[in-house]
C-alpha cells in the first residue's frame, strides 16, 4: 500500500506536467493579446514591441514553455499582466476567500445531502423519497447565477434579511486579524463578534447557492449506494440475525454506500471550483474564481496558468486520496491492482 | 425493509417541510414589501464614502499605467501635476473645463510671446505626502524619467513639440521652463493628466534597481510617499477593495471626507442593489435602464452630464464590401438612430453628428444628413452592386450591454435592406487585439474620448494614426489637412480646415455615427459637491462631501 | 378471423395501456419526468406553429411589458415575446444537452472500455491522461475551450462535451475492473463462454447503470454550463433564443423589477433539466438487473 501510494505520487509528476503543457497551449490559443490590456491604445508600435519582449512573448512557443517550467521549479509562477503582482502572491492572497466558500458549501451539501439520500433509500417510493428527489433534482436544475440573483432580490432587496453583496465582510468593519484566513474562524479567535456576524451573514447566500447545486449528486449517489447495499446479501444476513434497523442502515449499509460517495465528493469539489467563478462574480467575492475569470477574459496568461496549476494539483491529490481509500476499503480492487 | 424507521428519515421529512414552508413564506412576504425599508443599512458616517466600482485597480505607475478607469481615476486622486483643469460653472453645474487651465503644483505659469517658452512658478514650501520637498528638482527628475522611459506620456509630450529631456530646464528651485520647437495647442491637454504626476526622486531612486532604473516595478503597485495629491492610498486588498485617506501635506483644497472606500463589485445588479439599500454611497457603470428607474427614488440622485465620447459602428475600408463608400452610406441610412437613442440610451445621450464630438472646439453637426431611410439605403446598396444585400457579422466586445443592444436593433433594421447580419461577441482581450490590428470588418466601438480637447488631435488619432485608425480609413486629402493643422494655434484657418474635414468624413462614412452618451454617476442623495470633468470623466473626490 | 385479430389487438393495446397506467401510478415522479421530456420534444418540433410571435420579432414600442394575455411571459429589452422565444429555445437547449452528452459519452466510454479491457500500460497511460483532463475544474476548462474556439453553438457543445469525457471513461473502466474479477465473469470464463459474449452479457449491463446515471446528470449540467457560458458571453450567439442567452439578457432586470425577462427562460432550464434527471433517476431503478 505504501509502495502503491509512492508510485502514484511519482506518477502525478507527468500528469501535472501534462496539465501545464495543456494549459500553456490553451492560453496561447485563446485569441487576444495580453499586451493590449497593459498599455494605452496610443502607445507606439516600438513601445508595444518592447513590452512584448520584456514579457518574453516574442519567443517561440517551446522556449516560452521551457522558461515557464524552469521558473516553476524555482517556485516562480510568473507575474500577472493585470495585477502586476507575482501570481503566487495573487493566488495565496485570494485562496482563503475561496476556500472558506467551498469548504462551507461542501459541509452544508454533505450535511443535507447524505441524510436526504439515506432517507430516500430507506423509504423508497414514499413521500420522503419523492420530496428528496425533487429537492435534489431542482438543486442541479437551477442555473447558479439566476438563482443567486433571484435570492439576492428576495432576501436582500425585498426582505432585508441578508446583507448586500459586498463581498466577505461589511466594508465599514475592520477585517479580522489574519490567522487562518477564514474570516469566520479568525473573528472567533479574536473574539470580534461584529466581524463574525458580518462574515457569516455574507456567506449564507453564496454558500447556500453552491451547496444547493452540489447537494443533488451527493444525495443521489448516497441513495443508489444505499439501495444496493440494503438489498445485498450481507445486509439481509445482518437483518436476519435480528440486528436493529438503525444499526443495519447506518453501520452496515451506509458504510458500503460510502465508497461511491467518496468519489462523488472529489468530483463535486471540481464542480465547486468551477461553480465559484459565477458565484464570486455575483457576490463580489474576492476569491480565486473571480481572479481566473478576469484572467481568462483579459488573456492574462501567467495568472490563468498559475490558477489552473493550483486547482489541478489540489484535485489530483484529492483523487489520489480517494483511490487510496478505495484500496483500503475494497479488497477486490486491491487484488485487481496487485494482479494487474 | 420498507417499514424501516430511522431517525434521519424523520428528521429529514421535517427539514423538507420546513424548507417548503419557508419558501412559501418568502414568496408571499415578497409581495408588497417596501423596497426602501428603514432597515436598509446606511454607510457608517458622513465622513466615509463607499464607492462600488466594477473592477480592481491594476498597474499604478503613472507613466506606464494600465488603461482602465479605476486605475486612472485612483492616480488622478493621489497624484498631482503642474497644471489642472479650471473649475467653471456652466448651466448651474460646476465642471472642470477641458480646455481651460490653471496652476496646480505650479502656482502659476507664463508663456513668451511666440508661445514657445513656458515658465512654471512652483509653490514655495510645497511637500510630498512623506514631507520631502516638492521643488524644481523633483519636476526635472519626473520629466527626465518620462523621457527616458519613453512610453506613451513621452510620446504625447513630444507630439506637443517638447522634444526630450533637454527641453525641460530648472531656472531656480521654484522655477521650471519648457521649450517647444513649434507653437501649438496640444501641450496643456496632455499635461493636466496623471502621466505627468510629479514624483519624489528620493523615493523612486530608493526603489530603482539595475534592470529597472526608474522603479517601474515598485511604482506598479505602490504610491506611498511619492504621491502629493489630495489623497493617499491607505490600503489595497487586491481583488476586494482599496481605501483613500486625505494627504495631510496637500497644498490645495482639503478633502472633506476622512475616508473613501472603493469596493470591487463586478456585477452590475449587485452594484445597483448596494446603492439602493444605502450600503454604498456611489455606484459606477450602472445599466441605463436601472439609472432611469432610480430617477424616481428620492434617496438616490443621478449626476448626468454630456460626455465627449464618440460611439460608432466602424466599417473597415480595407474589407469587402465596406471598401465601397456606397455600402457604408447605405448602412448609415439603414440604422435606426432614434430607436437606439431611445431604447439603448433611454435618452441619456445625443446623436453623434460629426467625427468631432459636441464639446470639442470647431464641432459642427450641420453636415450630418443621415436619417433612417430604407428606400434611400436600398437604392445606394443597389448602386453599389448589392441589390439583394449581403451577409456580414458585427463584432461587439462581451459584457458591453450598449453594444449588444445596439447590435440587435441594427440587425433588425439591416434585414429590411437585405443585409443578413450576425452578431459575434468577442471576449475583451480578443476584441481589443483585433481592433488594434485593424482587422474587425464591422464593429461597435464606444471606448474613445480624446482627453486632449483639440479637434486635430482627435482626428489625427482616429483617422490617421497607425494605432487607432481602426476602420483603416484613408484619404490623402484628409491626412494632409490633419498634418498641416495638428501643430498650430487656434484661429479662423484652423476652424475652416476642421469644418472641411468634418464634411468629408461624414460623407465618406467610415463610421455609422451613433451617439454621444451622457456620463452618469449614481449616488445617494446625501452626497454633495460632485464636479464633472468632461476631459476624462474621472471623479475628483476632493470636492465630495456627505451630510 | 380478422375480427379475432382485431379483438386480440385491442386486448393487447388495452393490456399495454393498463401496464403503463399501473407503472405511472407507481412511479408518478418518473412519469412526470417523461411527460416533461415528451412535451419539450413536441414544443421543439412545433415551435413555429405554436409560438404566437417570431423568435426575432422586435417591437420598440412595447419593451419590457409585464406578462399579459397578449404576451404570456411578458416582453424583453427589445419588445420580443418571451413566451415565443422560450418555445423556440427548446430546440437549441435540447440540441446542446444531447450533443454534449452524446459526444462525451461516446468518446469517454470508448476510452474507458479500451483501457479497462486491455489493462496494463495502455490502461495506465490512458487513465493518467484522463486524470489530467479531469484535474481541470470543469467549468473553467469549458471556459478555456470555448474562449479558444470562439463563441458559437457548435463550439459550445464541443467545449462542454470534452469536459465530461474523463467522467465516463473512469466509470466505464472502474466497472470493467470490478466486474472483470467478479464471480460471474470468472464463472462464465470457466464454462467456456467466448470473451465477446461475456462482455455483452455480463460486463456491459453492469457498466451501464452508473454511466446512465452520470449521463442524465450531465445532461442537466450541459444545459447549465451552456447557460453559464452564455452568461459570460462565451455561449451561443446573440440573439439566438437559447435559454441561457435569454437569462443573461434579462439577468440585469431582476433587481430592477422586470423579473419575467430572465425568470421564464430560467424556469425553462430548470424544468428541462429536472425532466431529464427525474427520468434518468427513475430509469436507473428499472434497468438495474439486480433489482428486477
Amino acid at each position: 500500500m505504501t509502495f502503491y501510494a509512492a508510485r502514484r505520487l511519482v506518477l502525478l509528476v507527468p500528469v501535472l506536467l501534462g496539465v501545464t503543457l495543456v494549459t500553456f497551449a490553451l492560453t496561447r490559443v485563446i485569441p487576444g493579446n495580453p499586451i493590449d490590456q497593459l498599455i494605452s491604445p496610443l502607445a507606439s508600435p516600438a513601445e508595444r514591441t518592447q513590452l512584448i519582449h520584456e514579457h518574453g512573448l516574442d519567443q517561440p512557443f517551446y522556449v516560452q514553455y521551457v522558461d515557464y517550467v524552469r521558473d516553476l521549479l524555482h517556485g516562480d509562477l510568473g507575474t500577472s499582466f493585470t495585477t502586476s503582482q507575482p501570481v503566487l502572491h495573487d493566488l495565496t492572497s485570494r485562496f482563503a476567500a475561496t476556500f472558506e466558500l467551498t469548504l462551507y458549501a461542501m459541509l452544508v451539501a454533505l450535511i443535507v445531502g447524505i441524510p436526504l439520500g439515506i432517507a430516500a433509500a430507506v423509504r423508497q417510493g414514499r413521500l420522503v423519497d419523492h420530496v428528496s428527489r425533487i429537492l435534489a433534482v431542482s438543486g442541479i436544475a437551477l442555473p447558479v447565477f439566476w438563482l443567486s440573483l433571484t435570492l439576492l432580490y428576495v432576501f436582500f432587496l425585498r426582505l432585508h434579511w441578508l446583507p448586500a453583496p459586498y463581498g466577505r465582510i461589511d466594508p465599514s468593519l475592520e477585517t479580522p486579524r489574519h490567522i487562518t484566513g477564514l474570516y469566520t474562524i479568525d473573528s472567533l479567535f479574536t473574539g470580534d463578534w461584529a466581524a463574525f456576524r458580518s462574515s457569516a451573514e455574507a456567506l449564507i447566500l453564496p454558500v447556500g447557492v453552491l451547496a444547493f447545486g452540489v447537494m443533488a449528486p451527493i444525495a443521489r449517489i448516497t441513495r443508489s449506494g444505499m439501495l444496493e447495499a440494503l438489498e445485498s446479501d450481507y445486509v439481509r444476513a445482518a437483518r436476519s440475525l435480528g440486528l436493529p434497523d438503525r444499526t443495519v442502515v447506518l453501520r452496515h449499509a451506509f458504510r458500503n454506500a460510502a465508497l461511491p460517495l467518496i468519489t462523488m465528493i472529489a468530483v463535486v469539489y471540481g464542480y465547486l471550483l468551477g461553480g465559484v467563478v459565477l458565484v464570486e462574480q455575483i457576490f463580489a467575492w474576492p476569491g480565486l474564481g473571480r481572479y481566473v475569470f478576469n484572467a481568462i477574459t483579459s488573456s492574462d496568461y501567467p495568472s490563468v496558468q498559475g490558477f489552473i496549476l493550483y486547482a489541478t494539483t489540489i484535485y489530483v491529490l484529492l483523487f489520489l486520496v480517494v483511490d487510496l481509500l478505495y484500496l483500503a476499503i475494497d479488497p477486490r480492487i486491491r487484488h485487481a491492482r496487485a494482479g494487474g | 425493509m420498507r417499514r424501516l424507521r430511522t431517525r434521519p428519515a424523520r428528521w429529514l421529512g421535517g427539514v423538507a417541510l420546513l424548507a417548503v414552508a419557508a419558501g412559501i413564506a418568502v414568496a408571499t412576504a415578497d409581495v408588497g414589501a417596501p423596497a426602501d425599508a428603514a432597515t436598509a443599512k446606511q454607510t457608517a458616517d458622513n465622513k466615509t464614502l463607499v464607492v462600488a466600482v466594477p473592477s480592481d485597480i491594476q498597474n499604478l505607475d503613472p507613466t506606464l499605467s494600465s488603461a482602465d478607469t479605476p486605475t486612472q481615476e485612483l492616480l488622478t486622486n493621489v497624484y498631482d501635476w503642474l497644471i489642472d483643469y479650471k473649475v467653471v460653472t456652466q448651466n448651474g453645474k460646476r465642471i472642470g473645463a477641458p480646455s481651460q487651465f490653471v496652476g496646480a503644483i505650479a502656482k502659476s505659469f507664463t508663456w513668451n510671446k511666440a508661445h514657445t517658452v513656458l515658465t512654471f512658478h512652483l509653490r514655495k514650501g510645497a511637500k510630498f505626502a512623506n514631507g520631502d520637498p516638492l521643488d524644481a528638482a523633483a519636476v526635472k527628475y519626473t520629466y527626465d524619467r518620462i523621457f527616458e522611459q519613453n512610453a506613451v506620456t513621452a510620446a504625447l509630450t513630444e507630439m506637443a513639440a517638447v522634444k526630450g529631456k533637454s527641453s525641460v530646464t530648472v531656472v531656480n528651485p521654484t522655477t521650471v521652463q519648457f521649450r517647444l520647437t513649434k507653437a501649438n495647442n496640444l501641450l496643456f491637454g496632455n499635461m493636466a493628466q496623471f502621466g505627468h504626476s510629479i514624483l519624489d526622486p528620493k523615493v523612486v531612486k530608493a526603489h530603482a534597481t539595475k534592470g529597472d532604473p526608474y522603479a517601474h516595478k515598485w511604482l506598479s503597485s505602490n504610491v506611498d510617499g511619492t504621491a502629493q495629491g489630495p489623497f493617499v492610498l491607505q490600503s489595497w486588498q487586491p481583488g476586494s477593495q482599496w481605501v483613500l485617506t486625505p494627504n495631510p501635506n496637500y497644498y490645495g483644497v482639503k478633502p472633506k471626507l476622512d475616508k473613501v472606500i472603493f469596493k470591487v463589485i463586478p456585477d452590475a445588479s449587485s452594484r445597483l442593489a448596494l446603492l439602493k439599500s444605502g450600503a454604498v454611497d456611489m455606484a459606477y457603470n450602472l445599466p441605463l435602464k436601472d439609472v432611469k428607474k432610480l430617477q424616481g427614488d428620492k434617496d438616490v440622485q443621478i449626476a448626468d452630464n454630456p460626455s465627449r465620447y464618440v460611439v460608432f459602428l466602424g466599417m473597415n475600408s480595407k474589407v469587402k464590401p465596406f471598401d465601397n463608400v456606397k455600402v457604408r452610406q447605405a448602412i448609415s441610412y439603414a440604422v435606426p438612430y432614434k430607436t437606439i437613442i431611445q431604447q439603448v440610451l433611454l435618452g441619456y445621450g445625443r446623436q453623434l453628428t460629426s467625427p468631432i464630438p459636441e464639446g470639442t472646439p470647431t464641432h459642427t453637426g450641420k453636415f450630418f444628413h443621415y436619417t433612417t431611410d430604407y428606400d434611400k439605403a436600398k437604392k445606394l446598396l443597389a448602386q453599389a452592386g448589392f441589390p439583394k444585400g449581403f451577409k456580414t457579422t458585427m463584432y461587439v466586445a462581451s459584457g458591453v450591454d450598449e453594444g449588444m443592444e445596439t447590435a440587435i436593433w441594427v440587425q433588425q433594421s439591416l434585414k429590411k435592406i437585405g443585409i443578413d447580419m450576425q452578431i459575434q461577441q468577442l471576449p475583451g482581450a480578443n476584441f481589443t487585439s483585433r481592433l488594434q490590428k485593424h482587422d474587425l470588418p464591422f464593429f461597435f466601438f464606444n471606448n474613445w474620448v480624446s482627453i486632449n480637447n483639440d479637434p486635430f488631435y482627435h482626428l489625427y488619432w482616429l483617422f490617421d494614426s497607425a494605432c487607432c485608425d481602426y476602420t483603416n480609413y484613408s484619404n490623402p486629402a484628409v491626412t494632409k489637412a490633419i498634418n498641416a493643422n495638428l501643430l498650430t494655434r487656434p484661429g479662423p484657418a484652423r476652424t475652416a480646415a476642421s469644418l472641411k474635414l468634418q464634411k468629408t468624413i461624414v460623407n465618406e462614412a467610415p463610421w455609422v455615427f451613433l451617439y454621444q452618451p451622457d456620463w452618469i454617476v449614481a449616488m445617494r442623495s446625501n452626497v454633495h459637491g460632485y464636479v464633472y470633468y468632461p476631459a476624462d470623466d474621472f471623479t475628483r473626490f476632493k470636492w465630495i462631501s456627505k451630510s | 378471423m380478422s375480427a379475432a385479430v382485431l379483438v386480440s389487438q385491442r386486448a393487447d393495446a388495452w393490456r399495454v395501456l393498463r401496464t403503463v397506467g399501473r407503472w405511472v401510478r407507481r412511479n408518478p415522479i418518473t412519469a412526470a419526468g417523461f411527460a416533461i421530456i415528451l412535451a419539450l420534444i413536441f414544443i421543439a418540433l412545433l415551435a413555429p406553429l405554436v409560438a404566437p410571435y417570431g423568435a426575432d420579432e422586435l417591437d420598440p414600442s412595447n419593451v419590457l411589458a409585464a406578462p399579459s394575455s397578449s404576451h404570456l411571459f411578458g416582453t424583453g429589452n427589445f419588445g420580443e415575446d418571451i413566451f415565443s422565444r422560450v418555445l423556440y429555445g427548446a430546440r437549441y437547449d435540447l440540441l446542446i444537452g444531447f450533443g454534449a452528452v452524446a459526444i462525451g459519452l461516446v468518446i469517454g466510454c470508448a476510452i474507458g472500455a479500451f483501457a479497462g479491457f486491455v489493462g496494463g500500460a495502455v490502461d495506465e497511460i490512458w487513465m493518467r491522461i484522463m486524470d489530467m483532463l479531469s484535474a481541470f475544474p470543469g467549468f473553467i476548462l469549458a471556459m478555456g475551450i470555448a474562449g479558444a474556439l470562439g463563441p458559437s453553438l457548435r463550439n459550445l457543445i464541443v467545449a462542454i462535451s470534452l469536459v465530461n469525457v474523463p467522467i465516463y471513461a473512469r466509470l466505464m473502466r472502474g466497472s470493467f475492473l470490478v466486474v472483470k474479477r467478479s464471480q460471474y465473469a470468472t464463472a462464465a470464463v470457466g464454462v467456456g463462454a467466448p470473451p465477446l459474449r461475456i462482455l455483452r452479457w455480463h460486463l456491459l449491463p453492469n457498466t451501464w447503470t452508473p454511466i446512465f446515471v452520470q449521463a442524465t446528470l450531465q445532461f442537466g449540467y450541459a444545459i447549465l454550463d451552456a447557460a453559464g457560458l452564455s452568461f459570460i458571453g462565451l455561449g451561443v450567439r446573440l440573439p439566438t433564443p437559447e435559454w441561457g442567452v435569454m437569462v443573461s439578457l434579462g439577468i440585469e432586470r431582476i433587481v430592477s423589477g422586470e423579473w419575467w425577462v430572465s425568470f421564464f427562460p430560467g424556469l425553462a432550464i430548470a424544468v428541462a433539466v429536472m425532466g431529464f434527471n427525474l427520468v434518468g433517476d427513475g430509469l436507473r431503478d428499472l434497468i438495474d438487473p439486480r433489482r428486477r
